[in-house]
């Protein structure tokens, strides 16, 4: 599977993340990797092009449970995995327990902590995710997002990781405590697209948090995320509406030949209703 | 005087600051005390909190209402110490989300409700350390110390919190308040906390009940 800027979008499917998810916290808690396994299955036959995989749930062995789900996971699917923790040793154990080319969620612009990474991630011949944050917080302004990317792309580069296997998230916080949010992030991808051109990952469902209707307003902002230059979003490949949002939004940018995309989505959407 | 006052509900309820403020400069010029005006606006908020809590009215709106509240303090609260008359503080919480998390619009909600249950919040922001909570309850000797933590990662560094007060022997000395995310009663328990609350209406109820209001 070719990744790009320009080539279709690629869904990061989220759904073997236990932050919310009560079922999943629980098996997780019991030492179960059932749910993990049923997930990965759903997500794969969903049309997810890579699964990322967070167990982190308070009071387990998380470095065991991530090698042991990664062993799970790639027993149901090939899809590309994304490891998935805030702590080092976990993604050190994923990264091990992988035989595939992994994508590492994630590092972000604390140098001496990412740096450290991004040589573990070099050794593994992984991809890696940057988060457009460091120790001061969230950018406000697209220059400064677009700032910590380059210089997370710099470090990635002289660990000896292209920058094709580099993907920028841009972050976006919640509309509805900051009416300019929204705009931040699409700015920040546009920015970042131009100026880097990367790869760019992005979570949409942030941007709808204390809104009514957040399926609405998560549809429509992941369709505006893509124009500007999203080809990654992170998100629940079994979401139909989604789908359609996402494919609609490269139709109408020139980039699906045929409408094949669309038409394939909408068969699935169809066949998904009956 | 009952319509002045009324009209300074009525603002409030729209959301609209310069509306309020020109409603309470009236009232005030009709007689009002400035102590009266103020609880009107208390009235208000608390619809409005409640409005919140059945989905009637949103979180933008909840903030645009408590800017406008709070631009009406600052008009009364001057005239309110002149008269020493000032209104009962409820409590006094100090307020952060964890080391390592900086999601604030749930931390942001509550403290919006609890301001319009007449609390004094002091918000220490996002990603703030042990330290820095402790650091802030003994300056402002709060009722309470509200954490919150939203990833299943930050979620058990609410009870490094809590910890290092006990490690520093003046857990006593505060009621914990924690929330966010996956954080459920249980956990409240395990961690020592004093209570919890799944959202913003219910962790401003659970918090007038520990300082005795409730």
């Amino acid at each position: 599977m070719e990744v790009g800027p320009g080539l279709p979008v690629r869904i990061i499917g989220e759904r073997i993340n236990p932050t919310g998810k009560k079922r999943l916290t629980e098996s997780l808690e019991e030492g179960s990797l059932e749910v993990v396994k049923e997930e990965a299955v759903r997500q794969a036959e969903a049309g997810a092009d890579f699964l990322d995989v967070n167990v982190g749930v308070p009071g387990i062995d998380e470095p065991e449970m991530m090698v042991k789900a990664v062993e799970v996971v790639t027993s149901v699917t090939d899809l590309p995995l994304v490891i998935d923790s805030s702590r080092p040793d976990v993604l050190k154990a994923g990264l091990d327990a992988y035989q595939g080319k992994a994508l590492v969620n994630s590092v972000d612009g604390e140098e001496e902590k990412s740096r450290e990474l991004l040589d573990i991630i070099k050794g593994a011949g992984a991809a890696v995710i940057g988060l457009a944050l460091d120790e001061n917080g969230i950018p406000e302004t697209p220059q400064g997002r677009l700032e910590i990317a380059q210089r997370i792309v710099v470090w990635a580069e002289e660990a000896g990781i292209p920058r094709e296997d580099v993907f920028i998230d841009c972050l976006s916080l919640s509309v509805s405590a900051g009416h300019t949010a929204g705009l931040i992030t699409l700015e920040s991808i546009k920015l970042v697209g131009q100026e880097l051109g990367v790869n760019q990952v992005l979570g949409v469902s942030n941007i709808s948090f204390g809104l009514p209707d957040r399926g609405f307003v998560n549809h429509i902002f992941l369709a505006m995320a893509v124009q500007n230059g999203l080809n990654c979003p992170i998100m629940d490949p079994l979401d139909m509406e989604m789908k359609m949002a996402m494919r609609t939004a490269e139709m109408m940018m020139g980039r699906d030949e045929w409408c094949g995309r669309y038409l394939e989505t909408y068969r699935e959407k169809m066949t998904a209703g009956s | 005087m009952a319509d002045a006052l009324q009209s300074v509900k009525d603002a409030l309820g729209a959301f609209d600051k310069e509306k309020t403020l020109e409603a309470v400069n009236a009232a005030l010029e009709g007689g009002a005390s400035a102590r009266q005006v103020f609880d009107a606006l208390i009235e208000g908020m608390t619809a409005i909190g409640k409005d919140f809590e059945k989905m009637i009215c949103f979180l933008p709106e909840v903030m645009k209402a408590t800017d406008a509240m709070k631009a009406a303090f600052e008009v009364l609260m001057p005239i309110m110490v002149e008269a020493d008359d000032l209104p009962e503080k409820v409590g006094t919480v100090v307020f952060g989300t964890v080391k390592g998390d900086i999601h604030n619009v749930g931390k942001d909600m509550v403290i919006s409700v609890m301001n319009t249950q007449g609390f004094d919040v002091i918000d220490l922001g996002v990603d703030v350390p042990a330290s820095k909570f402790y650091e802030a309850a003994e300056l402002h000797k709060p009722d309470i110390v509200a954490i919150c933590a939203i990833m299943s990662s930050t979620i058990p560094i609410q009870k490094d919190i809590v910890d290092y007060f006990l490690a520093q022997g003046n857990k006593e000395d505060y009621k914990f308040l924690v929330g966010g995310g996956s954080t459920n009663p249980a956990w409240a328990e395990k961690i020592g906390a004093d209570g919890w609350g799944k959202d913003a209406v219910e962790a401003t109820d659970v918090a007038l009940k520990l300082v005795g209001k409730g």
